[in-house]
């Protein structure tokens, strides 16, 4: 029997006891396995010091992240903001492109927060900024079609995104961001999805995306990844020189479903990735316990942790 | 387009329609700004966003806050939206 994902349609991350026994006391349920928690000891940092000897990177991703424009892929990440309210640009959490390309436009996926504005983006490119698709999050007003951002992340009307104000977290004073893509070529509310802390951020500021020109990204270039900077210009746009730290990578080669992004979210516990009921579709898991390799079971290259970029105690 | 770096006053006059960037210094005092208009009343123009990007590179002391300046990159992805 495979995990358990739902008990009478709740999720599992949602259930703290069965019958006065509590979840954690649990070892199963008529033989199926619960999804479990692990000792999450460390994280890795990354700090606004440039250079791929500081940086938190994949070289080559031998294959892995080649998703396209018409692919459905899931990526999910723990961020804990050490930039301060003041620096004023943008900060990337997760990036990719072509491999030993400093094209930032070359087969790219990148998610940033810009604190200038306090928008949190995803975006695809092909080939130039004039091939792209975006959309965007804005998390300081509560109407419209932002209101759902305003109260998923709680950062506020007047205070952005920063070490000294976090908004909704989970363990740690980390927040799980996770990013949805459906297999349509688009960036449309009908198929991408956002969630902070497994909460939709409801629909982005395009209601069908920003779409220019025709996307044709490569399924078969390889693509440099990182954490914490970009990967095109010398791994900057990084943050401050308060390291901000990040844990817990995952792609899926699917679109999580919202009740499967609350069962990753886990109650704000970071769970064993491979428990998961969705787990036949986990492509890559970055744990960064003791170093940055890859725990899915698809030997996938290891993240290089180098210079100022540290494991850290969480 | 059109590459300066202009005060609140001038802000205040500039057709908000034609705005396709907008970056506010540090302490919100400056602004620059991309647009297709022509704005007489500015502190600096720049010929071009690679100009402008050099000189954010050369001065990012009060326009950002990781010393890297602004790249023409952003300048073309981040829209600026009246109101929000």
């Amino acid at each position: 029997m495979g995990n358990i994902s739902h008990i009478n349609s709740v999720a599992v991350a949602s259930v703290s006891s069965i019958n006065a026994k509590a979840y954690a006391d649990i070892a199963d349920v008529n033989s199926g396995t619960l999804p479990s928690s692990f000792a999450d000891s460390y994280s890795v940092s990354k700090s606004i010091t440039t250079g791929s000897a500081q940086a938190i990177y994949i070289a080559d991703g031998n294959g892995f992240m080649n998703y396209t424009e018409d692919s459905a892929f899931s990526v999910s990440f723990w961020v804990k903001p050490g930039w301060n309210s003041s620096l004023n640009t943008n900060i990337h959490l997760f990036s990719s492109n072509e491999t030993g390309s400093t094209n930032a436009s070359s087969n790219m996926i990148r998610c940033f927060y810009h604190e200038s504005n306090n928008r949190l983006y995803w975006e695809m490119r092909s080939s130039s900024s004039s091939t792209k698709k975006q959309n965007f999050w804005l998390f300081h007003s509560n109407s419209g079609n932002h209101a759902a951002a305003f109260a998923a992340a709680n950062l506020g009307s007047s205070n952005y995104w920063s070490s000294s104000n976090r908004g909704n977290v989970g363990n740690d004073n980390f927040t799980m961001i996770t990013f949805t893509k459906g297999s349509a070529d688009s960036f449309a509310n009908t198929n991408i999805n956002v969630y902070w802390n497994a909460t939709s951020l409801g629909n982005g500021h395009y209601p069908s995306g920003l779409h220019q020109g025709t996307m044709s990204m490569s399924a078969s270039t390889d693509r440099q990844i990182a954490l914490g900077s970009n990967t095109w210009n010398t791994y900057t746009k990084s943050g401050n020189n308060a390291e901000t730290e990040f844990n817990d990578l995952t792609v899926w080669n699917k679109k999580l479903s919202a009740s499967e992004v609350s069962e990753l979210y886990n109650s704000g516990a970071r769970m064993d990735a491979k428990t998961h009921s969705a787990a036949s579709d986990l492509e890559a898991y970055y744990k960064f316990e003791n170093d940055g390799t890859d725990s899915s079971g698809n030997s996938h290259p290891s993240f290089v942790i180098n210079g100022n970029s540290n494991l850290t105690s969480v | 387009m059109n590459y300066y770096i202009i005060n609140i006053n001038s802000f205040a006059l500039a057709d908000k329609s034609k705005i396709m960037y907008l970056h506010k210094s540090i302490d919100e005092t400056k602004y620059i700004v991309v647009t297709t208009e022509t704005i007489d009343g500015y502190i600096a123009t720049f010929e071009s966003a690679a100009a402008l990007e050099e000189y954010t590179k050369e001065y990012p002391s009060g326009w950002v806050g990781d010393n890297t300046g602004i790249t023409q990159d952003e300048m073309e992805d981040i829209k600026y939206i009246e109101g929000i």
